[in-house]
């Protein structure tokens, strides 16, 4: 089910086949990636999935060991300078220089960026209540992201890297840099690539999604197909069922006794035919939410 | 208990000395060799016992070295919690302490006392550990604590050898009864480090210590605060820096280039201030002082050089941080802001120190030596050279403080820990082997004049070396070059940068040396081969290596 | 505790329906897409007449940032809801309910209950409770609810 289209002439990002290793572990694993221009991908993955790895090699920082990886149809690890003045990237670790005080570590940005937008910056900062004169070391973890956030989008990038922008935050900051994403996303051609654990956010915010797990893509393509091939039951069963019961399509099943819960994909009518030779009685059906559908393929462990 | 290979470490080390010892006849070797060679490997011994035996929290993220918070989660009295990795650490020292003095030395035809030295090591290693827990919120101070005393615990015991004459003297002046006292002394401070170590743990379970809690809090942060804000006055970050390349430069300079000037002044006032009260000083304490002031800026180039080529020097990781990584900048640029910024900080701290300086001596010094040195120094050059040197001097010393600075570039950009490593060995050795050098001259007087005979090869040496240095700096930056880690301008920019900080050198050390043959062509070679070339062309392959891994 | 959970989530919805009728919910615990969420609750705000004929809808920017979703997600839950007729795009100016949008309603709201109805039903024969007890259910929370509602 790789829906998205390899043909990578407008794509932003553009991964292929590309495999990490860290001594003896793989990180990555035969990983391919498009995102169109002007879309808002989501990459979702337990810790450890890789997704940081991922982003690493997007920004330069990683060299491909084998396939290839392009970001605007360049090298990040030729261009580096070219690459990086076109993506804004907040990391997960929100490593900001904390001896630097806020002014000084806007001044400091901005004079990398042509396109730096000095009202945009301050708009910002007002809105965050960020005070210039407050050393970045005092800040709190909400206020951390939000600097961040600032100083990775106050150059108006063409392509927008946030790496769990908002993990570790309660729900009022994270709210609060949900809405900043989305503004930027409102604008023309930002492209957003964001990695994130949390399912809901990324139904919210992004129309392309990605699954990760164990260093491989399980899935990727617009948010809608993957939502709409994926649909959920509940089936009855006469007798109880000692062991799941093998159903034709179906991604995941749990349950005991006479009632399974079932989440297929692409081929739910096999399964619900199925279902009812067996002497199965669909008590449910629905579409299965994003937690479901992760859940299913990351236990399915084959990749679609 | 947690750091088994560090145990395992210890044994292995034990047994294969004990296996050494075995080979070793005592008869056929001098008393001091054996001596050492059982004293140095059972002080190592002792040395990875603490430090196997430190319990505290190895959190590196946040380095707090407290006690182990999730050891307040056992149902443990807190009694028991402090006194257990006490006894533990203290039995740990006594076995290896045992083994050595019953198994090991024996063999080297030595027998050692068990009674005072076990309860010597206990009591260092409860002084050891309570002071770790008592003054874990403190860790600067803490540093200073246990280094001050296990200064004095490694030192100590030799009040307590029976050959060590002045036991008696120094029991006597303090009017106590010699070695039994000393022991006494012992108990006491035994039992005040249990009572501290289980005052220190009680008071982490309770949430800290509640009197110590406002200086605490307060004390560090103010001082780091006025010297940072100390920082930003001097650094400020103008209205708008207009290109990557000032930006960079900004921060380097307020990051890491500031240090050396404010580090050359600060010390430079430690020096001078006391000479206001005393003056006017002896002819002999001013030349001591000038020649150690002009020393100082070398020194502390050197000290502040191995850290320099970090990408952020108070870090604690190696690598840079993804902030940085992640602003477009060339790597040479990032190598070039470093350049400058280290230029920068050489040519004011010789300012600051050629200004003060002279101000010192009329103020408070003497002019006699120095005058002396002066006519000596016009006897020995002839009148033009004489005039040149001054101002080829000053600029050489510049020259090779930024050299001092910058030399290691490649080390702190390469971000790998190994090769931290082996420069701080280098370091080391250097450190260290300046005062055996010195040590070794007194005990050998002539030996100065067997070193200052140049062999005549030496040049040869030398010129293979510089050679050798050319082609393989051709090399590097040949491929540097291919792999666009360094454009044209910036690799004809540094040769020309090059040549004439090695020409200003060449000539100065062609004026200055003596007007013998081999020694004048060596320190001529000397002079090529003290700018960075290899190094410098090896940086921006190891920041460009390091930084896509 | 089923009991409870769903009589407040029907107080709830009172609430809400009375005292800010703008307020859209999206919540992703039920599989719907997010689209199909804004489009259901937009037709049934029309349906039930909350939103009048003519009314303008939220510039999509707005609502988005609002409900914290994208906004392509929005504008396709906008299109959708042009396609079924319940609102109307004027170029330049914004998003109206249309005029046709009122004359929907009887089916829209059958369609909307049958679905309500639907998982009772699926509920109540899980339970195992007869269609009559049901129906007697129905009849009793209506009263419950009439009750608190009127003062």
């Amino acid at each position: 089910m790789n829906l998205p289209c390899p043909s990578s002439a407008g794509a932003v990002i553009s991964v292929t086949a590309l495999s990490r290793h860290f001594g003896v572990q793989a990180a990555l694993q035969e990983v391919s990636l498009y995102v169109p221009r002007g879309c808002v991908c989501g990459l979702v993955g337990e810790n450890g999935a890789g997704k940081t790895t991922l982003i690493k090699h997007l920004l330069g920082l990683l060299r491909a060991q084998t396939g290839t990886v392009r970001v605007f149809g360049l090298d990040p690890v030729a261009d580096d300078v070219a690459v990086l003045s076109r993506i804004g990237y907040l990391s997960e670790t929100r490593d900001l220089p904390g001896w630097m005080r806020i002014d000084d570590l806007l001044r400091y940005t901005a004079a990398f960026y042509a396109g730096w937008d000095e009202g945009f910056a301050n708009r910002l900062r007002e809105q965050f209540a960020l005070s210039p004169s407050v050393r970045v070391r005092t800040l709190s973890q909400g206020q951390l992201a939000k600097l961040g956030l600032l100083v990775a989008m106050a150059h108006r990038p063409e392509l927008l890297l946030l790496d769990e922008p908002s993990s570790g935050l309660d729900p009022l900051v994270r709210r609060e840099i949900l809405e900043a994403i989305i503004r930027t996303v409102a604008e023309e051609g930002r492209t957003v690539l964001f990695s994130s654990h949390l399912l809901d956010e990324v139904e919210r915010v992004s129309d392309h999604l990605a699954m990760m797990h164990q260093g491989r893509i399980l899935f990727s393509g617009p948010l809608d197909q993957v939502k709409e091939s994926h649909r959920r039951f509940i089936i009855r069963f006469e007798a109880a069922q000692a062991r799941p019961p093998q159903l034709e399509g179906a991604l995941c099943i749990s349950g005991h006794g006479r009632e399974w819960k079932v989440v297929s994909s692409g081929l739910s009518h096999l399964t619900t035919a199925h279902a009812a030779s067996l002497g199965g009685v669909i008590l449910e059906e629905r579409m299965a939410t994003l937690d479901e559908i992760f859940v299913a393929r990351a236990k399915g462990g084959q990749p679609a | 208990m947690e750091n088994r290979r560090g145990w395992i470490a210890l044994g292995a080390g034990g047994l294969l000395c004990a296996l050494g010892f075995r080979l070793v006849d005592p008869a056929r070797h001098l008393r001091e060799t054996l001596d050492a060679l059982g004293g140095v490997s059972m002080g190592l011994a002792i040395f990875v016992t603490f430090i196997l035996a430190t319990i505290s929290e190895s959190n590196r993220r946040e380095s707090s070295g407290l006690f182990p918070t999730r050891l307040f989660t056992l149902p443990v009295s807190t009694f028991t919690l402090a006194l257990a990795p006490i006894a533990f650490g203290v039995l740990g020292v006594s076995v290896v302490y045992v083994v050595w003095a019953r198994l090991l030395w024996p063999a080297l035809g030595r027998m050692l006392p068990l009674d005072w030295p076990l309860l010597y090591l206990a009591t260092a290693m409860a002084c050891y550990q309570a002071t770790l827990w008592a003054l874990a919120r403190l860790p600067k101070i803490r540093l200073l604590v246990v280094g001050t005393g296990g200064t004095l615990f490694a030192v100590g015991w030799l009040l307590f050898r029976d050959d060590f004459a002045g036991t008696t003297q120094l029991a006597d002046w303090l009017g106590l009864p010699g070695r039994a006292a000393w022991c006494g002394l012992l108990w006491m401070l035994l039992l005040g480090a249990l009572a501290l170590g289980f005052m220190a743990v009680e008071a982490q379970r309770r949430g800290g210590w509640t009197r110590l809690g406002w200086w605490r809090w307060t004390w560090p942060k103010f001082s780091r605060r006025l010297f940072e804000t100390l920082l930003d006055s001097l650094a400020p970050a103008r209205r708008r820096l207009n290109s990557p390349q000032a930006a960079q430069l900004w921060f380097e300079w307020r990051r890491h280039g500031l240090l050396l000037p404010v580090a050359t002044f600060g010390l430079l006032l430690i020096i001078m201030m006391p000479a206001l009260w005393l003056s006017p000083l002896s002819a002999d304490t001013t030349t001591l002082t000038v020649s150690w002031v002009l020393l100082m800026p070398l020194l502390l180039a050197f000290a502040f050089g191995q850290g320099f080529g970090k990408a952020d020097l108070w870090s604690k990781q190696p690598a840079m941080s993804l902030f940085f990584a992640t602003r477009p900048l060339s790597v040479e640029d990032r190598i070039g802001a470093k350049m400058k910024a280290g230029l920068l900080a050489s040519v004011t701290s010789w300012l600051l120190v050629i200004i003060l300086t002279p101000l010192w001596v009329c103020g408070c010094g003497d002019w006699e030596s120095l005058a002396r040195l002066w006519a000596t120094a016009t006897a020995l050059y002839p009148g033009a050279t004489l005039w040149l040197l001054p101002p080829l001097v000053v600029v050489c010393l510049i020259l090779l403080t930024w050299r001092l600075l910058v030399g290691s570039l490649y080390v702190g950009f390469s971000a790998r820990n190994w090769l931290f490593g082996v420069a701080a060995c280098g370091v080391f050795a250097a450190v260290l082997g300046a005062p055996l050098t010195v040590l070794a001259l007194n005990q050998q007087p002539d030996l100065p004049r067997k070193l200052l005979r140049v062999p005549s090869w030496l040049p040869w040496v030398l010129a293979l070396l510089f050679s050798v240095k050319v082609g393989l700096a051709f090399i590097v930056a040949i491929w540097a070059r291919r792999r666009g880690w360094l454009s044209p301008r910036a690799l004809n920019r540094y040769l020309a940068i090059w040549m004439a900080v090695t020409a200003s050198l060449f000539v100065t050390a062609w004026l200055v040396g003596p007007v013998q043959g081999w020694m004048k062509w060596s320190l001529a070679w000397l002079a090529l081969l003290a700018m960075p070339l290899l190094r410098a062309a090896y940086a921006p392959v190891a920041l460009a290596r390091s930084r896509g891994r | 505790m089923l009991d409870s959970d769903l009589t407040g989530g029907v107080l709830v919805y009172y609430c809400i329906n009375t005292v800010d009728y703008m307020h859209l919910q999206i919540s992703t615990a039920d599989g719907l897409p997010i689209y199909q969420q804004i489009f259901n609750q937009v037709r049934y705000l029309v349906a039930a007449g909350r939103w009048q004929e003519g009314e303008e809808l939220p510039p999509i920017r707005v609502l988005a940032e609002q409900l914290a979703v994208n906004p392509n997600t929005v504008a396709r839950a906008y299109l959708e809801l042009e396609r079924a007729g319940v609102v109307t795009k004027q170029p330049g100016s914004g998003t109206y309910v249309s005029k046709a949008g009122r004359g929907l309603t009887q089916r829209e709201k059958n369609k909307i209950l049958v679905r309500r109805v639907d998982s009772l039903l699926v509920e109540a024969q899980h339970l195992g409770v007869e269609l009559d007890e049901v129906m007697r259910l129905v009849r009793e929370r209506r009263a419950l609810l009439l009750e608190k509602v009127r003062p």
